[in-house]
């Protein structure tokens, strides 16, 4: 069944992306035989052909497996992928340092070290380090956030 | 030609030049390990320093960190599925596999030795053929690299043996998302929904930190709410009984795999010759060659040395021919070539033809540096490998938090834009339910190595020979490689059917 809803949606985003392709906007001196959107629509033409292939095949063989996900498991797996999605939102407002230390304790929390002590400890020090190596030697120009968080982390690169 | 080979190893030993291609053997395996890394970030940040260095000593420890790079990228391919660079990401198929199953050890060795052999071998021919090789990269135009691109993507047949719709649908989706972003001959926005992200379009980079190593992740997550954690930790401890087996165990699995080495170097010279195929198509079409010949060819993927040894040793020897163009023609075949014709540059030097005339000491000590940096893989190799195993030993709560950490700075590192990270996590949703459903992630890969090449000498072809769609036929060196790939992607058919005869006359 999850083989079958993942061929549904390869073939309702190729649609998407067909309904995209139009759009293309073609130059008016075009002096080229093949337009910018012709190399697009003729693999999403053949992507649209092979993925409903796939879905009816897919919808034959349906029910010979079941919803592997344990409801539990997927309800906690898009839990977790909602608080990536709230970390990376929150960077540019907050700065790198003070929400990747958070979500890293979460994380090391989350794999098995049951101590939150030791949990932001952990997250402290990796987020450290890495700010040192990429942030300060390597130059790479982390988020610094907004207001005060920008103050806060200006003084760490 | 002799005597510059002694000049260049006379220039090469001194002492001081010895230490710079350590040292930058060394870095350049470290820059390799890491994602989103790559040795030019290196060389140029290290410019500074090097300008105050003799133009030979500088470019001695510029070439020593692209050969170790090209090996570095497989240690965490193989230890822990994400590949440092580019050019590994073939190795991460069977390596992985093989770290699964206790075998880390044996993998990273193989790929040490293939990794060392493959350079060597194409610096060796890089001295005896040099010119002549020169002539091989000027042949090629827009019609060869277009039939050479449908070669590469004809291995899909190879890569995806277990469903071919799939594998053909997801090399399909690569060479779309390659087209994301402004069309590079007319510069148009092409499938950006209007988003200024989207405008750069989706690095290949992001992608595959996304859908290896994320998933990978994602996926040690899912293990942990299904409170496998007992069975983990007794896998784990298997796995962390890992040696990295004597020498000769090495030796005797190159042996065994002469052929495939030997082939894979060969692949890795030709096409590092190429200006704009690097190591990465090397690796892949030589991983490709490698399931097309084997007797085995269902078990790669499942921790097959084989699998390990094509690969490496291709990418490696990709340095060797990448070599050909830049010094002979002055035309950088990738991003680390073309900083290092800038190094020239900066030196007061002029690449091109002239450059073997002008400056045959640069030259040879370069091809002797060369082979001085792949010994030098093979003595570094052994003990930083070990300890990298040491690595798979950390507990969960610290390795898994830190690849998370790793791949969003590599993300960001990229193009210093935060919505490169959004990009990254998507995709490693999309790795997540790959793995899970079975969808294969190389003709992903593929496709979008390859889609920029494809489509870019496609439409030059047509250009320059005013629309004959049959040009790719016409022109002989085009029409072998259209040939071989027809072939290629037939192979797997051929193969069952051989079977199925062979079955029904027993």
């Amino acid at each position: 069944m999850g083989n079958f809803i993942m061929t549904i949606i390869t073939f309702v985003i190729t649609c998407i992306f067909l309904w995209e392709s139009n759009k293309i906007d073609i130059p008016i001196r075009n002096s080229q035989l093949i337009t910018p959107d012709f190399w697009p629509k003729a693999i999403l033409f053949v992507l649209i052909i092979l993925s409903a292939f796939a879905c009816i095949i897919s919808w034959k063989e349906k029910d010979k497996t079941g919803f592997e996900h344990q409801r539990k498991v997927l309800f906690n797996l898009i839990l977790i992928w909602c608080i990536l999605f709230l970390y990376i939102f929150l960077v540019p407002y907050f700065g790198f340092i003070i929400v990747t230390v958070l979500y890293l304790a979460f994380f090391t929390y989350l794999m098995g070290l049951r101590k939150i002590f030791f949990s932001f400890g952990l997250g402290f020090i990796l987020t450290i380090i890495s700010v040192f190596i990429f942030g300060r030697l390597l130059l790479i120009p982390f988020p610094v956030g907004v207001g005060i968080f920008k103050t806060i982390s200006m003084i760490f690169y | 030609m002799f005597s510059n080979l002694i000049l260049g190893l006379h220039i090469a030993i001194e002492p001081v030049n010895l230490f710079l291609i350590a040292g930058g053997t060394f870095l350049g395996i470290l820059v390799g390990a890491m994602p989103g890394m790559h040795a030019s970030t290196v060389i140029v940040l290290l410019t500074p320093i090097t300008l105050f260095l003799h133009s030979i000593p500088a470019f001695l420890f510029s070439v020593a960190i692209y050969c170790g790079e090209l090996f570095g990228g497989s240690i965490t391919a193989i230890l822990f599925r994400i590949p440092g660079t580019s050019a590994a990401i073939a190795t991460t198929f069977d390596g992985y596999e093989m770290t699964k199953r206790g075998k880390a050890g044996e993998a990273l060795n193989a790929a040490i030795y293939s990794s060392a052999i493959g350079g060597l071998l194409s610096v060796f021919a890089l001295i005896m053929i040099v010119p002549f090789l020169a002539k091989i990269a000027i042949g090629f135009g827009p019609t060869e690299f277009f039939s050479l691109a449908i070669m590469g993507l004809s291995v899909i047949s190879g890569l995806a043996s277990k469903s071919l719709l799939k594998g053909t649908i997801m090399a399909l989706w690569g060479l779309l998302i390659a087209t994301v972003g402004m069309d590079n001959m007319v510069g148009v926005e092409r499938l950006t929904f209007n988003l200024l992200s989207l405008r750069m379009g989706i690095s290949f980079v992001i992608v595959l930190l996304g859908i290896l190593p994320l998933a990978q992740v994602f996926k040690a997550i899912t293990e942990c709410f299904r409170g496998e954690t007992k069975e983990k930790r007794i896998l784990r401890k298997i796995t962390t009984q890992i040696k990295i087996p004597p020498f000769w165990s090495a030796i005797n699995s190159l042996f065994k795999y002469r052929i495939t080495l030997l082939k894979s170097s060969l692949i890795g010279l030709i096409i590092g010759i190429l200006p704009g195929a690097g190591g990465t198509i090397a690796s892949f079409l030589s991983y490709g060659e490698a399931v097309r010949s084997s007797k085995y060819p269902e078990k790669f993927g499942t921790g097959m040395v084989e699998g390990v040894i094509a690969p490496e040793a291709a990418n490696n020897a990709s340095s060797g021919g990448a070599m050909v163009p830049m010094l002979t023609l002055g035309i950088p075949g990738s991003e680390t070539t073309a900083i290092l014709l800038g190094l020239l540059v900066l030196h007061g030097l002029r690449p091109g033809p002239m450059l073997l005339i002008e400056a045959p000491d640069l030259v040879y000590s370069c091809f002797i540096g060369m082979i001085i940096a792949n010994i030098f893989i093979i003595i570094m190799g052994v003990s930083m490998s070990k300890l990298f195993i040491r690595l798979l030993q950390l507990p969960n709560y610290f390795i898994y938090p830190g690849i998370l950490l790793l791949c969003t700075i590599a993300a960001f590192n990229l193009r210093n834009s935060w919505s490169d990270v959004w990009m990254l996590f998507i995709f490693g949703i999309i790795g997540y339910f790959m793995e899970k459903y079975e969808w294969p992630v190389a003709p992903l890969v593929l496709g979008m190595v390859l889609g920029n090449l494809l489509e870019d000498s496609f439409r030059r072809a047509l250009l320059i020979y005013n629309g004959d769609f049959f040009i790719f036929f016409k022109l002989p060196i085009s029409a072998i490689l259209l040939t071989i790939a027809f072939m290629f992607y037939l192979a797997p058919f051929i193969r069952t059917m051989k079977k199925r005869l062979n079955k029904k006359n027993a």
